[in-house]
């Protein structure tokens, strides 16, 4: 850490200009390398020069998004969400046809559903309905669960976890220990219980996915502010007389942001799936909104006579888990300083 | 965080293969089409019946009791008809043939010409086999004493559905009250002769005997079990009762000690439980399972009836049952009958039919074809959109209403209920679709002002019309428990019914039965919807498989080739 004289006299000051500015270790190296890094640019310079001395400055940001970019797969799945995103705002538009209307056209003669034609893209489904068009509303539906859900339990976990990691003690081992305890928990029984209990509304679903998910968050959490609060600037933090509200939102939680933002891409792919799970078993989003886990339950019986309409929700729910997976794990390596430079 | 390395070539090959195949795997799949199905045309099994073997049937839903009292179920009754008898059974003929009265524990059916019946239509004599044993381990010979318990028995029982079939009998006020101690009208003459004199003449009423409600059940082991009587049935059939695992199979073997001679052809029979008719069309093309209990789902239908080592095993019967929504008018808006009503012309019942593959006729009236009292091309109400917005706007309703429908998980309910929640959109009707396990929906539709409108559907007991009259419209069956899912009946239609019952003319009779459904059609509790094809499979190695009007499967007569 380094210390920051405060501001010159007639500015803005108070007595907290002591409190140390907290660093977060660029990945730069030791000052061993910065130095090579010098050289090396002056010899490409070709002469000493002032200007071969000026390093392009690096934010923080702009080398965790430069790093992030560099990762293919990363990129890939970032531009997967992006149309998913898309799709989803603009079915109202761009779906070829109502989702939940039911097209005498839509079925055979026999009453089975038609395979794709020039009017339903993608063939439609048990009940004549364009599959396309469902499936673009579909991802309304698991986008705006997924999101909320996960929202709902990192609120949560960012909650539990900053409390028991930073106040330990009694507070700590309970918090933790009913962590524990949610996470033995069969979720999909728990999940099943309380649907049936309440009456079943996309709310109660997304209560129910954050409720089940909070505990991965909040064990993360924890165990990153026990080795955070045992940083030097926490302690000089305190010596300064910062509250403790103080030193948990300036100076701790801004550590927890890579992390939260690494678990909320890696989560969001797992709450989607939950709500396809839900659906599947009839406790998620009623019909006749469509829900790709609610197609999948739909078309199963068919899957011999009319495979297409488990395939497709199967992949769109595949593809979205993947892009949000890759993005995850892109996070992930561009934010670890120890992470060697590609 | 954890330092990572991805090994990006590994990952991408693989994800990409992974796509590439679910790709291909999914536009093959479309090219597939339906084919144009013929119907299965049922060949006759012609060979002569075999001792022995084992006839597996799979099933979705278990029984809820195999207490004879008690079950009404159709799957409680499918087990029981092979453990337990009565007086009379049905014909084991298919069609019409199976409607006919044949003798069971009974020498004969008593009829006026045999005396059976007395000169004014109110007592009817029962002579009984002699030599008729309980199943083991109880082995005593039935006698007329056993028929007088089983059937006062059956009428205290605080859980028994239908009592109020047997009400005609004397005596039977006073016994359920408590101020008799026994049935006065039901008598035993001697060992073998049994008395039941009825307070005014019936012309149904051996039908109703014969439902599994009077079936004679040993006093000794009834009150050995207890409450757990309804797990350890026990009865005078040919077969007994071996085992119930629950939520898997029920075990029943050959009773070596039957009254009928050469009967029955096979050692065992096993029920299979909890198998979706999906999965059990699977085992039986794989030849775990010998006969489809619930039938071949519509999925399935069209390959079916194309593929030519299987289209000769599908057996169709239209049955004797119907399928309507019901309009609980406890509870608003359905207690305006303007609405409901407006409601019966929304529906669109070819579709539905459309939706089961054509395994369904569309029903415009309340007798299902097959029932006496049934109207041959009478259409009350029809499927006229406008027609329901308009009266609709006329009740007091022009921008539609909001409600809940309500239907049960088992397919092809939820499909085909979406399908009515679209029809009812399309007059502005908001309904909200929900679904629940079979055993639960049961309950809810007989519990008063619980569910607003809904599925539910009725199977023949007998070819009667008081079968339909009496449990889904009358006054005793709109309480909890009762199967009037709209909880209605009203003063003319029980005038009507005693009036009917009362004629001893039978074509009169019928007459007046078809006067109460032009009734009944002008109050709509209910909107009929559809009467099913029961349509099912058995492999080839199922001797004598054919499907009976009212014992749909009745193993009882197959046999293993």
């Amino acid at each position: 850490m380094s210390y920051v004289p405060p501001e010159g006299p007639g500015s803005h000051k108070n007595i907290r200009g002591l409190e140390p500015e907290t660093e977060i270790d660029l990945g730069l190296g030791s000052s061993s390398s910065a130095a090579s890094e010098i050289a090396s640019a002056v010899g490409a310079a070709g002469m000493w020069s002032p200007d071969a001395l000026l390093i392009e400055h690096r934010s923080l940001w702009g080398e965790i998004w430069r790093r992030f970019r560099r990762d293919k797969f990363a990129m890939v799945g970032v531009v997967i969400i992006i149309l998913l995103v898309l799709v989803a705002v603009l079915a109202p538009w761009i779906a070829p046809h109502d989702p939940t209307k039911q097209y005498d056209e839509g079925l055979t003669m026999q009453g089975m559903p038609v395979g794709p034609s020039s009017q339903f893209w993608l063939g439609t489904d048990t009940l004549g309905r364009d599959l396309l068009s469902r499936l673009m509303y579909g991802a309304r539906v698991s986008l705006v669960v997924g999101v909320l859900a996960n929202g709902f339990a990192l609120v949560l976990g960012v909650i539990f976890g900053l409390t028991a990691g930073y106040f330990r003690g009694g507070v700590e081992t309970l918090l933790m220990r009913m962590t524990d305890v949610m996470m033995a928990f069969p979720i999909i029984l728990l999940a099943v219980a309380l649907v049936s209990v309440l009456k079943p509304s996309i709310w109660i679903l997304i209560l129910v996915i954050g409720i089940v998910y909070w505990t991965p968050m909040t064990r993360v959490i924890h165990g990153e502010v026990l080795s955070i609060r045992e940083k030097e600037f926490v302690d000089a933090a305190r010596l300064t007389g910062c509250t403790n509200r103080r030193i948990l939102s300036r100076h701790i939680l801004p550590h927890l942001v890579a992390v939260i933002l690494v678990y909320t891409s890696l989560g969001l792919a797992t709450t989607i799936l939950f709500e396809a799970t839900l659906s599947y078993i009839g406790l998620g989003i009623q019909p006749p909104t469509p829900s790709w886990g609610q197609m999948i339950s739909e078309g199963q019986p068919y899957y011999l006579s009319a495979p297409h309409l488990v395939i497709y929700p199967g992949l769109a729910i595949m593809i979205t888990v993947l892009a949000f997976n890759l993005v995850g794990d892109g996070l992930r390596d561009a934010f670890d300083p120890q992470q060697r430079r590609r | 965080m954890t330092h990572r390395s991805t090994s990006g070539g590994t990952v991408a090959t693989v994800a990409v293969l992974g796509l590439v195949l679910v790709l291909a795997l999914g536009l093959a799949a479309c090219g597939a089409a339906p084919g144009d199905g013929g119907s299965g045309s049922p060949t006759s099994s012609s060979d002569q019946p075999k001792q022995g073997g084992t006839l597996t049937l799979s099933f979705l839903t278990e029984p809820s009791s195999l207490d004879p009292a008690i079950a009404w179920n159709v799957i409680d009754w499918q087990v029981e008809h092979d453990i337990y008898q009565g007086f009379l059974q049905y014909a084991h003929e298919p069609g019409q043939a199976g409607t006919e009265l044949i003798p069971c524990l009974a020498t004969e059916v008593p009829s006026t010409a045999n005396g059976g019946i007395s000169a004014d239509g109110k007592t009817y004599t029962f002579h009984l086999r002699k030599g008729v044993k309980f199943q083991p381990p109880v082995n005593r010979e039935v006698t007329a004493a056993d028929f007088k318990y089983s059937f006062e028995r059956m009428m205290l029982e605080p859980r028994a559905p239908a009592t109020s079939f047997y009400m005609g009998v004397v005596g039977a006020d006073e016994f359920m009250k408590g101020k008799a101690k026994e049935i006065t009208g039901f008598k035993v003459v001697d060992d073998y002769t049994v008395e039941v004199t009825l307070k005014s003449p019936d012309l149904s009423f051996l039908n109703a005997v014969t439902m599994d409600f009077c079936d004679v059940v040993p006093k000794e082991w009834v009150e050995k079990w207890g409450k757990q009587f309804n797990r350890n049935p026990l009865g005078t059939g040919p077969f007994v009762f071996q085992k119930w695992t629950p939520g898997q199979e029920i075990v029943l073997t050959r009773n070596p000690q039957y009254w009928e001679q050469g009967k029955p052809y096979l050692d065992t029979i096993d029920y299979q439980l909890s198998f979706s008719p999906s999965t059990a069309l699977l085992k039986l093309q794989r030849g775990e399972v010998d006969v489809l209990g619930d039938g071949v789902p519509t999925a399935d239908l069209v390959r079916i009836q194309v593929d030519p080592k299987w289209k000769q095993q599908v057996f169709t019967q239209p049955l004797v049952a119907i399928s309507y929504m019901f309009m609980n008018v406890q509870m608003k808006p359905f207690d305006d009958v303007k609405v409901r009503q407006a409601l019966s012309w929304a529906i669109d019942r070819d579709k539905l039919v459309k939706l089961q593959g054509g395994q369904a006729m569309s029903l415009w009236q309340f007798y299902p074809k097959g029932m006496p009292g049934y109207e041959e091309g009478k259409v009350y109400y029809g499927y006229d959109p406008a027609k329901a917005k308009q009266l609709l706007a006329a009740a007091g309703y022009p921008q539609g209403f909001k409600t809940m429908l309500y239907t049960d998980n088992v397919d092809p309910n939820p499909k085909l209920w979406q399908s009515v929640q679209a029809d009812l959109a399309a007059v502005g009707v908001q309904a909200g679709l929900k679904t629940m396990s079979n055993n639960t929906y049961y309950t809810q539709q007989g519990t008063p002002k619980t569910l607003t409108a809904g599925s539910f559907g009725w199977w023949m007991d007998f070819p009667d019309p008081s079968d339909w009259i009496s449990p889904l419209f009358s006054k005793a069956s709109a309480v909890e428990g009762g199967m009037n899912s709209s909880f209605w009946w009203s003063p003319e239609l029980e005038k009507m019914f005693t009036d009917a019952q009362a004629m001893t003319d039978p074509a009169a009779r019928i007459q007046k039965f078809t006067e109460m459904q032009a009734y009944i059609a002008t109050q709509a509790p209910y909107v009929p919807c559809y009467q099913p094809i029961q349509t099912t499979m058995c492999t080839e190695t199922t001797g004598g498989f054919y499907l009976h009007p009212v014992y749909q499967i009745d193993p009882t007569q197959y046999w293993k080739k």
